[in-house]
């Protein structure tokens, strides 16, 4: 009996061990789903994404890679104990299929970013600054002086970054992302502030557009989320009010891990008073399941729905996606998927075919 | 296959909790995500739509080249749209709906790159539009934002409405003809002479009505204002109308000489010589800082203003050498040196060094109590007062010559006022 939990104790260990390494993070909320993490466990950002903290960078060298080359030393992104580097670089070939044109295929440099932490005062105060430095000219994406509490709990930062809103996808052609303008396409200059206990989160900032025409103008976000070790759930909001009129958004997402899959959804509902015009109230959706099939792989199905505006009939869009990912050895990863897009017909683009391959250097 | 999956995991997740490993409590906030779950799978019955909520569209290659025909077939459908150039929290403040888009682009500085407008009307290659459109942008992606770049037939549609003025053709032929753009841009200060003014309106005028009465150029004197009567009017060497673009008129300033100074640019739409449209209606010309011009009532005059500040380089000396002493002062018999106290070839200008050396803070020889070049201070410098005609003593230089033209003058002013440095 006694050897027989043992093997049972071995075998689930083993298991456990399996299915830890096939949990793999690719810097996306899904693997905070299947681990049961807060985004800002990974990423040196309390809201996710940019930089990778120690935990970011080891995590990818131990359990993200199938293989890990070189001497055993890991990089932790740390060159002392004051100053942290990082880069992300991704390349892409994308075959288009638009109706009525002929099929386009592009090579191309997506996005090289580089990363730059100063803990002038270490877990206490915070220079980051991520910049953007291909394809086109040097682009500041975020930049910040970020304060933390005592017990690192309690932060406040000053400066520019992204809106905390919703989940934080890399997929910035996700529709709840471009719908919503929360993307990596938009950073703004504000404060931002929050509370993280590891299960619960609050983040709100208080920023002013880019590109205001009102210099009074200003844009509060709110993103909370509650986070269990299979599942999580939140709230974001964010109000909007400039001389162009009134945006008022809101939205419930969650996560939940079942097995080996993690899946993800997001619903927004985006409101537009606009002076000269009716209101515009649009939705936006997202479901995603990420199915860890095999070790290190992962095959993401995912569904957007969008609907610009719910006051006309059959405006709506929608996406399907199939991505497969692979993490052959650290710091890379490369992504084959095809899009489906099934919009309106009065737009050829509404109705493309996606089919890619994406290259991701990083660390 | 997604509702296979789905099904299979969620049963999986539930009997996991008829285990004992979930709670109850739990089990509630996972039935909570699974309804929300399901209820994204109900929207993932949706196909996309069929299109009829919304007007046809002219197919790409069979769109008028006009802003309202752009605006509906281009513009509404690719650009503003929930989340990109519409309404409040539009990107960079672009806006793009019906109502606000001629607005945000014409004539409108680009937020990403703040030296090109988004729409330079007559200009699509440093139209930032276009830039945006075609991906050949220096800053940003490529527009639309994730999606396919627009078919080059619609871009080129784009392209044919600026070159044609980008004119508003919703206007109506009662309403007072507007100022959509102006180059030299409002309050801009430039490192160079502009060849021309250039004003473009929202229609055709009657080109008879913009002339040298009601296109105006002024020097402000120096003092940047205009209201102490030092001001000088400015002659066109010619205005123009194109006769294929009759909606702009061109202040040509070629041969014309400015020095550095504030200009103001006005075009009358009040008083007794007025612009007009060809239906006699008066301009609308009040600029209270974006385009297009005008307070909604005929009449009013447009005024804005820029500045020239041609820079002095550090090898501002060498080319002042170059451009004036050596084609005009350093002839035999003239300022050829050897460097002496006989005038005038003491003062020996055939070459920079020479030239520092006999100028720069040394005594002039018919007015020794001033020196050729004081640097800092070129009204006080000999050098000066002798190529204005204003030295107290001899004749004004270059001798037997034709007088610099002041824009050269103000260059020697400005090496001056900057140092007079080697």
């Amino acid at each position: 009996m006694n050897s027989h939990l043992r093997s049972l104790r071995l075998v689930s260990a083993a298991i456990v061990l399996l299915v830890a390494a096939t949990d793999a993070a690719r810097a996306e909320p899904y693997i905070a789903v299947q681990k049961g993490m807060q985004c800002s466990y990974c990423h040196s950002s309390p809201a996710g994404g940019g930089m990778r903290n120690v935990y970011g960078n080891v995590f990818a060298q131990s359990e993200l890679a199938a293989r890990r080359f070189g001497d055993r030393k890991l990089w932790t992104g740390e060159l002392n104990k004051w100053l942290s580097v990082g880069a992300n670089l991704r390349g892409s070939f994308v075959q288009a299929k638009v109706p009525n044109r002929s099929t386009t295929s592009d090579s191309q440099i997506d996005r090289g970013t580089v990363y730059l932490e100063a803990s002038i005062i270490p877990r206490r105060l915070t220079v980051y600054i991520d910049h953007q430095v291909v394809p086109d000219d040097a682009i500041n994406r975020e930049a910040y002086l970020r304060i933390n509490s005592k017990n690192t709990k309690w932060f406040a930062s000053i400066g520019r970054f992204y809106l905390p809103y919703g989940l934080r996808l890399q997929d910035d052609s996700a529709f709840i992302r471009l719908a919503t303008g929360a993307n990596f396409a938009n950073s703004d200059r504000g404060i931002q502030a929050g509370y993280n206990s590891g299960q619960w989160s609050i983040i709100t900032s208080l920023t002013e557009p880019t590109g205001s025409t009102n210099g009074s103008t200003k844009e509060f976000s709110v993103v909370s989320t509650y986070v269990q070790a299979k599942w999580r759930a939140g709230f974001s909001a964010n109000v909007n009010n400039d001389d162009g009129g009134e945006r008022s958004m809101f939205g419930f997402f969650g996560g939940l891990k079942t097995g080996p899959v993690a899946w993800l959804a997001e619903i927004d509902s985006i409101r537009d008073e606009i002076p000269s015009g009716s209101d515009v109230r649009a939705f936006a959706g997202l479901l995603e399941a990420n199915w860890t099939f095999w070790q290190h792989n992962n095959l993401k199905i995912s569904y957007d729905y969008l609907d610009p505006n719910n006051g006309i009939s059959e405006d709506h869009q929608v996406r399907y996606s199939v991505v497969w990912e692979h993490s052959p050895f650290q710091f890379f990863q490369a992504r084959v998927g095809y899009r489906l897009y099934d919009g309106i017909p009065q737009v050829d683009a509404q109705n493309r075919e996606l089919f890619f391959v994406e290259l991701h250097g990083f660390f | 296959m997604l509702v296979v999956l789905m099904g299979k995991y969620f049963a999986n997740c539930l009997i996991s909790i008829d285990d004992g490993n979930v709670r109850l409590t739990n089990m509630r906030l996972i039935l909570l995500l699974s309804g929300l779950a399901l209820a994204a799978l109900g929207m993932a019955a949706c196909d996309g739509g069929d299109g009829s909520g919304l007007p046809p569209r002219a197919p790409p290659g069979s769109i008028d080249p006009s802003f309202s025909a752009i605006q509906a077939n281009i513009f509404e459908p690719n650009c503003a749209v929930t989340g990109c150039h519409f309404g409040a929290g539009a990107p960079q403040g672009l806006r793009l709906d019906d109502a606000n888009s001629y607005g945000s682009l014409v004539g409108v500085s680009s937020v990403e790159v703040s030296s090109i407008l988004r729409v330079a009307p007559g200009d699509p290659d440093n139209s930032y539009l276009i830039q945006k459109l075609e991906g050949s942008a220096s800053v940003g992606a490529q527009m639309p934002l994730s999606a396919p770049a627009l078919p080059q037939a619609d871009i080129d549609v784009v392209r044919q409405w600026i070159s044609d003025g980008a004119i508003d053709d919703r206007a109506q032929s009662s309403d007072p003809i507007r100022v959509t753009s102006i180059s030299p841009l409002p309050d801009s200060v430039l490192s160079a002479p502009p060849p021309n003014v250039v004003a473009m309106f929202d229609r055709e005028f009657d080109a008879s009505t913009v002339n040298s009465f009601t296109f105006l150029l002024e020097a402000s004197g120096g003092d940047a204002t205009f209201v102490d009567g030092n001001e000088t009017q400015i002659s066109a060497a010619g205005i123009d109308v194109p006769v294929t673009n009759p909606r702009t008129a061109t202040f040509d300033l070629s041969g014309v000489p400015l020095a550095n100074d504030t200009y103001r640019i006005r075009l009358l739409g009040s008083g007794a010589s007025i612009i007009m449209d060809i239906d006699a209606n008066a301009l609308d010309g009040e600029f209270s800082g974006s385009f297009p011009s005008g307070d909604g009532v005929a009449g009013g005059d447009f005024e804005v203003t820029f500045s020239l500040n041609v820079p002095a380089s550090s090898s501002a000396l060498d080319e002042i050498q170059e451009s004036v002493f050596s084609a005009s002062c350093a002839f035999s018999g003239c300022h050829s040196g050897p460097s002496g106290d006989t005038l005038p070839s003491g003062m020996d200008l055939t070459d920079a060094d020479a030239s520092f050396a006999s100028l720069v803070g040394v005594s002039s020889l018919q007015m020794p109590e001033v020196l050729r070049v004081m640097a800092g201070d070129p009204d006080n410098s000999y050098l000066i007062q002798k190529l204005e005609g204003t030295a107290a003593k001899g004749e004004r230089m270059p001798f037997g010559g034709s007088p610099l033209d002041q824009a050269v003058i103000n260059n020697i002013r400005r090496w001056i006022a900057d140092g007079a440095n080697r």
